[in-house]
């Protein structure tokens, strides 16, 4: 049985399994971690037939999916240097990074794996649903360590992993379910008649306690190879940005010329040079963050039958 | 100053290479990456410099850290960066990666520390610096 008197109980070294992972600053050692049962994208495949993850978008691809055709110039000389201002490799790089971020805010994910410790509420109507658990942020490709872990940040309990749930954990879902054996020093933990659950039961006197749980997880994609419709994402908003600081260099939208009895006129659409080019990149995007939003869980549809 | 890296492809030699954004391979490859230090703060974009920052010679037997920033140790990687050319140019270094490095590819960025004889030590840091692609298809680890 465990105690909560004694902060080492519940941490094992794990007979079976080798020692639980402990908290660090660096890197997370994931050979103990609980991870989904597949991939992250395509969601929980064990294998696949095609290639669907790629490095993050190059400036080379962001001007060939997105700026087919487009000179990446300013249309009228600098006035120092005399020189028509190129949109060079360096800025495009700067600007896809920046995308990277609002991609990530706007889609409410996060693309570059995160290690994060977070605390969660004790809540008895979801731990009375197996442990429910919904992590702020998503898709989660490895949960470290969930523990019991009051304001003096001492662990006074650790969940054992072999109890914890991990299907769903690509949308940021995950449950304890103590109904298998776990190692704990050495010894089993026999089931939930006993171990944890015995534990766990001192929870019941409270319906609500504040920042009870600690997980520690990573989230993002690993390694950082994402998916091609999280470039496309990325690709939209940086299009969208780079065409937006082009459109604004158009200025005129007519000029004219006469001389003597002979007069030419030009007119063009100026400042809305890129404007279709935009609506439909912004189509687009937003189309991508609804689909992106769906797939990691961020959509709630309601109807009434 | 303000320590950067411009990477280089095609590097024949000191006087034959192509500065590139970033540093493309397959995992599960062996593959070097040349680059040249530079500071940044000068030669600036805004001066219509391409490619910006002027390059950046440390002193003889100094030494240079490279480290993947990485937050699973699957990722977690530091290297010593030699210089291929010393003689001739100390600007340009390279880091050699072997087929064990990236087996699942993806998207790396990486922190260098210059250590300078004093020492005088100085960091820099490469954003996305370094894409690889998958050599198999996911899942992924």
């Amino acid at each position: 049985m465990s105690d909560i008197n004694n902060p080492n109980d519940g941490n094992p070294p794990d007979a079976g399994l080798g020692p639980p992972p402990t908290t660090s600053a660096g890197p997370a050692n994931l050979q103990f971690a609980k991870i989904p049962p597949g991939a992250i994208y395509s969601e929980n495949a064990i294998a696949d037939s095609r290639f669907t993850l790629e490095p993050l978008l190059t400036v080379e691809q962001l001007r060939t999916r997105y700026l087919f055709g487009i000179p990446l110039m300013s249309p009228f000389p600098d006035p120092i240097t005399k020189k028509r201002t190129v949109m060079t490799e360096p800025m495009l790089k700067d600007i896809i990074v920046g995308a990277v971020s609002k991609a990530e805010a706007d889609c409410k994910l996060d693309i570059f794996p995160v290690y994060r410790k977070e605390k969660d509420a004790f809540d008895i109507n979801l731990y009375n649903s197996l442990g429910y658990f919904m992590l702020p942020h998503r898709p989660c490709y490895a949960l470290v360590k969930l523990s019991v872990t009051p304001s003096n940040e001492q662990d006074v309990y650790v969940v054992p992993n072999q109890w914890i749930e991990g299907a769903y954990l690509v949308r940021g879902q995950f449950n304890i379910i103590p109904l298998t054996v776990a190692f704990v020093q050495g010894t089993y933990i026999p089931q939930q008649s006993s171990g944890g659950a015995a534990f766990l039961q001192i929870l019941g006197n409270k319906a609500w306690i504040p920042a009870w749980w600690q997980y520690e997880y990573i989230s993002g994609y690993p390694g950082g190879s994402v998916p091609r419709i999280i470039n496309d994402y990325v690709g939209c908003l940086a299009a969208l940005e780079i065409l937006s600081m082009l459109s604004a260099l158009y200025r005129t939208t007519s000029h004219s010329l006469g001389a003597d009895g002979l007069s030419q006129s030009v007119s063009g659409p100026g400042p809305n040079l890129y404007g279709p080019r935009l609506k439909d990149l912004e189509e687009k995007r937003v189309r991508l963050q609804g689909q992106i939003r769906a797939f990691y869980g961020y959509k709630i549809f309601s109807a009434t039958l | 100053m303000l320590l950067r890296a411009r990477f280089l492809n095609d590097v024949q030699g000191v006087n034959s290479f192509t500065p590139v954004e970033s540093i493309e391979a397959t995992a599960g490859s062996n593959f070097n990456v040349y680059f040249q230090l530079v500071d940044a703060t000068q030669l600036p974009p805004s001066g219509g410099w391409v490619p910006p920052g002027l390059r950046y010679c440390p002193a003889a037997t100094s030494t240079l850290v490279v480290k993947l920033a990485a937050v699973d140790q699957a990722y977690a990687l530091q290297r010593f960066a030699t210089q291929p050319f010393a003689t001739l140019d100390a600007s340009i270094w390279m880091v050699s990666f072997f087929p064990t490095d990236f087996p699942n590819g993806g998207t790396f960025s990486w922190s260098m520390t210059l250590t300078e004889p004093g020492p005088i030590i100085t960091n820099g840091t490469s954003q996305f610096c370094l894409r690889v692609w998958p050599a198999l298809p996911p899942p992924s680890w």
